[in-house]
């Protein structure tokens, strides 16, 4: 097990949890997790649904209580400093749908009116690109467009925290392009940001680091690129016309390990320049002939089939 | 608040329903109770066959009194009239006749006495004293009077529980409750801007509502305007808190409608919104007196008919008040967010 205690004393932490659980009846959402998150950078929880990671991100966020763990979010905690902590952090949730029959101006003034300082109303339009839609009532929104209000409701505070759940579910790849780059000015910003998220593509690109969660548990923290070379290493895929045991491939030097599927096998190495000239002597003992061959770089989704078994996306 | 009072003039169908429901309400039943009173009284006069004489006599008899219509039925006919409510009294003529009608209908009763009295004097007998009618259809005294305040106040009671109740669940169903937790918004700021949203346009619905009913039926108003509109205004804050206690916890608008109608229905029956709480046995009177729209209701109509200052409706709006206050507390103290 990967240790989740990248605990620097030289970084002051937005977040730190240990032990923290939630259950439902007999049902564990979150079981025992741990996180530290630094001021300042952009950290993800990637796992599949039903990992507990919203159940986790709405815990930090004070809108559900723990069943057991400590929280601290900004040096503070949510039974004594409630309000205090709300007026400095901002949140978007999963799904909310805002009042229908309200314009984007009107949803953001009733924002903008719940905190002492914040952006104006204009500002905060030109952040998500909605300047041309301010007097368009919220139901006739597209959902990226939603999206954004919602971003933009999350700003209304100014918040040195900002929490995002799974920010660009369900948008097609153009808003979600936007949307990525709206959330990497606010860490340009110094801004802290948590988000969650299962699309491996949007951990890679925004997050300084991810943990991967899975049955509420934390099962490996680290930087996005890191964690690939660690735990998934580059990938040759071939495929031969004859059966190789999977054994042998296994035990080559410089191979991690050997998947087998319909149509080849997929071996994870450490290195390409020191396993490719193994596995290509192999075949040629064996007078085995390559049909295809290829490699790549490791992913975080080669990550998480390693650390769970499972993939990602089902 | 501001943002709540728009999103409510968004949809022009709601507010013409808070507004010209009441109106409309009273309109229908001004119709079809204003001026007629009980109509003429059915009487049937039973003819076996052979009596045909006997029954036509009798008949002549009846027919002098104007507050009867009267016809002859062989007696399965008659027995089936009486059945169907069309005749209120059957008359067996005989020595002596017989009257066949159900004591428990004040109309039989009052058809028996008027067929009695002509059947009496038509054999002689003599009135002894002449009283003189006084007929009473001035405004203020007239049905259409005690019901308009009524309606007026059950139209209170349902829109600040729809408006203030219903929509809280619709919005925690929504998520936007959740949403608005995340924000340093406190409960109570919440709760008072859910409240008094609601009674920003009471204003104008009540006075749409009373000055429709002044013009259209005359229905006045004798004691100060600014007590009337003091008793709509707390009756109205007492089912808001009424409101918010069905909905501080309840998550589905489904079950908010039934919290409604358990609070909405009894009230509707029980509080003189018909017809005056005052019929019910003496020992549930300080109950109903205890029910927020009694006391509304009371209050109001003392104001509009009997020109009464605050010092007579001090009671009624204690009880408004207590209601207001307990309620809003006890939801603040129960209220959750999702």
């Amino acid at each position: 097990m990967i240790s989740s205690h990248n605990a620097d004393p030289a970084r002051p932490l937005a977040i730190r949890c240990r032990g923290l659980t939630k259950r439902y009846g007999d049902t564990v959402a979150v079981n025992g997790l741990d996180l530290d998150v630094f001021r300042g950078e952009c950290f993800g929880l990637l796992g599949p649904n039903g990992a507990g990671k919203t159940t986790t991100i709405e815990i930090l966020e004070g809108l559900k209580p723990p069943t057991a763990g400590e929280v601290e979010v900004l040096g503070m905690r949510w039974a004594r400093q409630e309000y205090e902590l709300r007026s400095r952090i901002g949140l978007t949730l999963q799904e909310t749908s805002l009042t229908e029959r309200l314009t984007v101006e009107e949803i953001l003034e009733l924002f903008r009116a719940f905190y002492g300082k914040g952006p104006d109303i204009d500002t905060l339009l030109r952040r998500v690109e909605l300047t041309e839609n301010r007097r368009v009532w919220y139901e006739h929104l597209s959902g990226g467009q939603k999206q954004r209000l919602a971003i933009a409701c999350s700003l209304a505070g100014d918040p040195e925290l900002l929490f995002l759940d799974e920010p660009t579910s369900g948008l097609d790849p153009q808003s979600r392009h936007q949307l990525w780059d709206q959330i990497l000015t606010f860490k340009a910003e110094g801004r802290t940001v948590l988000l969650t998220t299962h699309y491996l593509e949007e951990a890679e690109r925004l997050c300084d680091r991810v943990a991967v969660v899975d049955h509420g548990r934390v099962i490996a923290v680290d930087k996005p690129s890191e964690l690939t070379v660690r735990l998934a290493g580059p990938v040759i895929e071939l495929s031969v016309d004859a059966a190789l045991e999977v054994e042998v491939l296994s035990q080559l030097p410089h191979v991690r390990r050997v998947h087998q599927s319909a149509d080849g096998y997929a071996i994870t190495v450490e290195a390409l320049h020191l396993a490719v000239p193994e596995v290509l002597r192999l075949l040629h003992s064996r007078s085995v002939a390559l049909r295809r061959f290829s490699t790549r770089e490791g992913t975080l989704e080669d990550v998480f089939v390693h650390l769970t078994g499972s993939k990602l996306r089902d | 608040m501001l943002g709540r009072l728009r999103d409510f003039y968004r949809f022009p169908d709601l507010v013409a329903i808070t507004l010209i429901v009441p109106l409309l309400l009273g309109v229908v039943l001004a119709f079809a109770l204003k001026e007629q009173g009980p109509g003429p009284l059915g009487v049937v006069v039973v003819t076996a066959p052979g009596e045909e004489d006997a029954a036509a006599k009798v008949r002549a008899l009846l027919e002098t009194e104007a507050g009867l219509r009267v016809w002859a039925a062989s007696p399965a006919e008659a027995a089936q009239d009486m059945g169907s409510g069309k005749a209120l009294l059957a008359i067996v003529p005989g020595a002596p006749p017989t009257y066949r009608f159900d004591p428990t209908r004040v109309e039989a009763r009052l058809a028996r006495e008027l067929a009695d009295g002509a059947l009496q004097r038509g054999s002689g007998r003599r009135d002894l004293v002449s009283a003189r009618a006084e007929l009473r259809t001035e405004p203020g005294t007239r049905y259409i009077d005690f019901v308009f305040p009524g309606l007026l106040g059950a139209a209170v009671m349902n829109n600040a529980l729809y408006g203030v109740g219903f929509m809280l669940v619709d919005q925690r169903m929504k998520k936007m409750l959740k949403r608005l937790r995340g924000t340093p918004m406190r409960p109570l700021d919440f709760f008072i801007a859910s409240v008094l949203f609601r009674k920003l346009h009471l204003i104008p619905e009540a006075a749409i509502t009373l000055v429709g009913a002044n013009l259209l039926f005359g229905v006045p108003v004798r004691g100060p305007i600014w007590l009337l509109g003091l008793v709509i205004f707390m009756g109205s804050l007492a089912f808001s808190g009424l409101g918010l206690l069905a909905a501080s916890r309840t998550r589905s608008t489904h079950t908010a409608s039934g919290f409604i109608n358990i609070i909405t229905i009894p009230m509707l029956l029980c509080s003189g919104v018909f017809f005056s709480a005052e019929r019910f046995p003496e020992t549930v009177q300080p109950l109903l007196k205890g029910l927020p729209l009694t006391a509304m209701l009371d209050s109001s109509r003392a104001v509009m008919f009997d020109g009464a200052g605050f010092g007579q409706v001090l009671g009624p709006l204690a009880v408004l008040l207590a209601w207001s206050v307990g309620c809003f507390f006890t939801a603040l103290w129960l209220f959750r967010w999702d």
